[in-house]
């Protein structure tokens, strides 16, 4: 091998850490020619070797490795270190004479670690290295400096103690001592503030093990376990005594410390309650409470080691697990549970009793869902939410007593609260209470003066106000409803409607010429077709019982007229007004009258999809089925893209009402919902699925067998439906609320066990065969789980809609290969 | 995860009007143009305990979240001293110095 290569690789492997086999490789290449550089390079690798020995703690070999590398160079390399390891190594007569090699400035100057680690050595070690110490060092001035301090903290003197550090420069060995001192000698003050001092001393000083202990023990908690895990046994137990830690509590802090960081909720719990005896209990029961959310099952040894839960604290806590598993259904046992507990006081726990009721009508649908509603308003009366759901509920009857009785409750509660004022105005309204829907919207424009909808429903009263008086020949009063019903100011709609009842007002009460003309006027003013002029001069006619045909007479004729694009809007807009006021008969004459041009118009105009669309909505909304089908047939569903068209086109087939549908209207209705999915048309979604339903309560008996026979008329059996097939069970009980379910199910475990199976086969001998009852049970167990909610259901006398001959039928029909006997 | 107490910096048994005046102190603080996510985590906090029936519903609804450290924090809080005397400072200092630490040292303060 040549020389350079050799050289490439001993440098290669010098380079690479590898410095035994570097040394081997210079040693060869010395033999050849003694070159300074690779002499170098050989102390060098000396040096790193006994670095890496002394970092294993084999000082003794790392100090004989250090001494080889002098033969190579002529500056000793390292000696801080190699006095150290002599130190280590103990052997104290070398290590005093390499210190006494040390020039002053090398103490002082280049070698302040070592400078440091001698003075602690000397301080604290009673290692008497300090004289050797070249004597022109300042390090003797300090030594006896720092000497003097701690001599004076010890003894209680940290005033001489302050003074005496303070005489030391910052470039001194003792500084990190000093600082340490002076944060112990400051402990009066705040904890942060001598925390802060102590991290001053940095991280690599001789002091900075202690400086982090100390730290440790003037923290709250903090890394107390990983520095415990870090110190001598012997530093441990100064720590534990002076923390009051016993040796339980230091085992545990090391478990802890040796947990893996993503250990489970059970190991932690395990762990925690094994040392449950040496930990203060209430710090300890709220992390168990905590842990056992993700670790149910350690709810028994959490009884045994830690406490007794009481019965509420046990059923919430396990209430809430079955939440966060989305359990409801056990969940809500668990509230119940709850629920009785907490009734034991009912005064002390009437709001955590009324925030269950809550919990639980989240849950819950319609009837069900109120009765929770109301039962916790009266634990906690003072919840809007609650009333708000109630009187939605019961605002579909505004005459019944009970929606009365929960609008008063409710404003009696909530007087400023507009949204019940809102429902309040809405139920006069609806009950023709006119008088009351002005007081509860001028109590809105009260709180909320811009308030639109109150504006306009005061609008609506005074005007049906109006119209009763002119109906009822009290003129007198009309004129004072008018008046009202214009300083609400509502804009040129609302005056021209104004305008025209006061041409009705004039020809059924005063002058009829001088009404008719009024009449005209406005309805000139106001449309350009006679279409439009006809369809409302018939409404208002019939509203305040004028004869329409005199008043039509009157207007230009409209039968040759095509209406335009704006003027089917502003005849949506018209009707849309008139069906919120309930003029549905005078809505359907009208548009009789006009039918003809109106249908024409329809055929032959090429109205714009949106205003097409804002009417057929609106023919829907009035059950206008013939004019729909004409707008399907002749405009809308063949012209436009638009879903709706399909909806619209069957909805209108069948005059709105999906129990006439056929199979193949449902079949298409199907198919709408798959695109309308798939389109994400929520709206549409919903209409069809109404539809569907509708369909399907109407057409559930033997729906299925229907279907199969339209499309597997062979009886060939479909494999793709076998998942689908429907669960007896559910059958029978798929209709009850969770609530009943739970109710009948909680009985059920009650009573199981005075019914075993011979005992209901018995019971069941008018319905099937005993023999044959048994075999079933054996094939089909959740017959029997059926047959003991029935019996559950008896005892609770609930009416459930289902016999025990329904039960056996249905695992009959689900198991035709059981040989049966029907008596029925 | 903190609780909302500990978002808003108060104890758990603190009225509506000191919760009220620790909210605003703390969206004063954390004003959403700076931390959005900070912001949003306040008021959300504020309005799980801004009112008794807030307060009770939390409480009956949550198991309160508490990591390790916390625990450890609340269980040796007894477990502290007030100072540390110059006896257990000497003890402490009358141990070798670890090795590890002493090659820090000499490695680092170098000239």
């Amino acid at each position: 091998m040549t020389t350079d290569i050799l050289e490439k690789q001993a440098l290669a492997e010098f380079n690479s850490g590898h410095y035994q086999e570097a040394i081997k490789l210079y040693k060869k290449l010395l033999q050849e020619s003694d070159q300074p550089e690779w002499n170098e390079k050989i102390a060098h690798s000396y040096v790193a070797r006994a670095k890496s020995f002394a970092e294993r703690g084999m000082f003794r070999e790392a100090a004989e490795l250090w001494e080889n590398h002098l033969r190579f160079t002529d500056t000793p390399l390292d000696e801080d270190f190699y006095i150290v390891w002599l130190i280590y190594c103990n052997k104290p007569d070398k290590a005093i004479h390499q210190l006494s090699q040390l020039t002053a400035s090398q103490v002082d100057k280049q070698y302040a670690g070592l400078a440091e680690f001698i003075g602690y050595q000397a301080l604290f070690l009673q290692a008497d290295f300090v004289s050797t110490i070249a004597h022109e060092s300042k390090f003797h001035q300090h030594f006896q400096l720092a000497q003097q301090a701690f001599k004076a903290y010890q003894n209680g003197d940290n005033e001489q103690a302050h003074a005496l550090l303070n005489q030391l420069p910052f470039r001194s060995a003792f500084k990190n001592l000093s600082l340490l001192i002076k944060a112990l000698i400051d402990q009066t003050g705040e904890r942060q503030t001598i925390r802060t001092l102590l991290e001053k001393i940095p991280d690599y000083s001789i002091y900075a093990g202690v400086a982090k202990l100390l730290a440790a023990l003037l923290a709250d908690y903090g890394d107390l376990p990983q520095i415990l895990n870090s110190v001598s046994h012997h530093q441990q137990n100064i720590i534990a005594k002076s923390l009051g830690l016993n040796k339980k509590q230091i085992e545990f802090i090391h478990r802890i410390q040796k947990l893996d960081e993503n250990a489970s909720a059970k190991v932690i719990f395990n762990l925690i309650t094994t040392y449950a005896a040496v930990l203060p209990t209430e710090p300890l029961q709220r992390y168990c409470e905590y842990l056992l959310a993700s670790y149910p099952k350690g709810i028994k040894d959490f009884q045994k080691k830690v406490r007794k839960f009481n019965v509420f604290e046990l059923n919430r806590m396990q209430a809430i697990q079955c939440e966060r598993q989305h359990e409801t259904f056990d969940a809500r046992e668990y509230w119940e549970n709850c629920l009785e507990a907490l009734k034991k006081d009912p005064e002390k726990n009437a709001l955590k009793i009324a925030l269950i009721y809550r919990r639980l009508a989240d849950w819950e649908f319609d009837e069900e869902k109120i009765n929770l509603l109301e039962q916790s308003l009266d634990y906690d009366a003072t919840d809007k939410d609650s009333y708000k759901h109630i009187l939605t509920h019961y605002q579909k009857t505004p005459q019944s007593s009970i929606f009365r009785t929960w609008l008063s409750k409710s404003l009696q509660q909530f007087p400023q609260e507009i949204d019940f004022l809102i429902i309040a105005v809405n139920a006069a309204y609806a009950n023709k209470a006119f008088k009351k829907v002005t007081d509860y919207a001028s109590q809105i424009l009260k709180i909320d003066p811009l308030n639109t909808f109150a504006k306009k429903i005061m609008y609506k009263s005074y005007m049906a106000r109006a119209y009763q008086q002119i109906e009822k020949k009290q003129f007198h009063l009309f004129e004072a409803e008018i008046e009202r019903a214009e300083k609400l100011n509502l804009g040129k709609q609302y005056q021209h409607h104004i305008n025209l009842l006061s041409g009705f007002f004039v020809f059924a009460a005063e002058d009829k010429k001088q009404g008719l003309r009024l009449i005209h006027q406005v309805l000139i003013g106001r449309y350009e077709n006679p279409i439009l002029m006809h369809f409302q001069a018939t409404v208002e006619a019939m509203a305040t019982g004028v004869p329409v045909s005199t008043i039509l007479k009157s207007l230009p004729v409209c039968a040759n007229n095509l209406i335009s694009e704006a003027g089917l809007a502003q005849l949506t807009e018209i009707i849309s007004l008139y069906h919120e006021e309930e003029r549905h008969e005078e809505i359907n004459k009208a548009l009789e009258k006009i039918k003809k041009p109106l249908k024409q118009s329809i055929e032959k105009q090429q109205y714009g999809e949106t205003v097409l669309l804002k009417f057929t909505e609106t023919l829907l909304n009035i059950q206008h089925y013939e004019l729909l089908r004409h707008v399907c047939k002749f405009n809308g569903a063949s012209d436009f893209d638009n879903n709706i068209w399909r909806y619209y086109k069957v909805i209108a087939k069948v005059n709105g009402k999906p129990e006439k549908a056929s199979f193949n209207d449902r079949l298409a209705m199907e198919s709408l919902l798959e695109d309308a999915h798939a389109e994400d048309d929520r709206k549409l979604e919903i209409l069809v699925n109404d539809f569907l339903h509708q369909f399907q309560q109407f057409n559930q008996v033997g729906d299925f067998d229907i279907i199969n026979a339209i499309f597997n008329p062979n009886g060939e059996q479909d494999l793709d439906d076998e998942e689908d097939e429907l669960d007896p069970f559910d059958v029978l009980f798929g209709h009850l609320s969770d609530a009943v379910y739970f109710k009948l199910e909680k009985q059920a475990d009650k009573i199981v066990n005075q019914y075993p199976p011979e005992k209901l086969a018995k019971s069941l001998s008018g319905i099937i065969d005993e023999r044959a009852f048994l075999l079933l049970i054996m094939q089909q167990p959740e017959i029997y789980s059926a047959l003991i909610l029935l019996k559950a259901a008896e005892k609770l006398k609930l009416d459930i809609g289902i016999t025990q001959e329904q039960v056996v039928a249905c695992y009959l029909e689900a198991n035709p290969e059981t040989p049966t006997q029907f008596p029925f | 995860m903190k609780s909302p107490y500990q978002i808003l910096d108060v104890s758990e048994d603190a009225d509506d009007a000191l919760i009220k005046k620790a909210y605003l102190l703390k969206i004063k603080a954390h004003p959403p143009e700076h931390n959005q996510e900070m912001f949003l985590q306040i008021q959300n906090a504020y309005q799980t305990v801004k009112d008794t029936k807030s307060r009770a519903r939390y409480a009956l609804f949550n198991i309160e979240s508490i990591e390790l450290n916390e625990f450890l924090q609340a269980a040796f809080c007894e477990n502290n001293i007030d100072r540390v005397e110059p006896g257990t400072l000497a003890q402490l200092l009358n141990q070798p110095v670890d090795y590890a630490l002493v090659n820090k040292t000499l490695s680092k303060t170098r000239k």
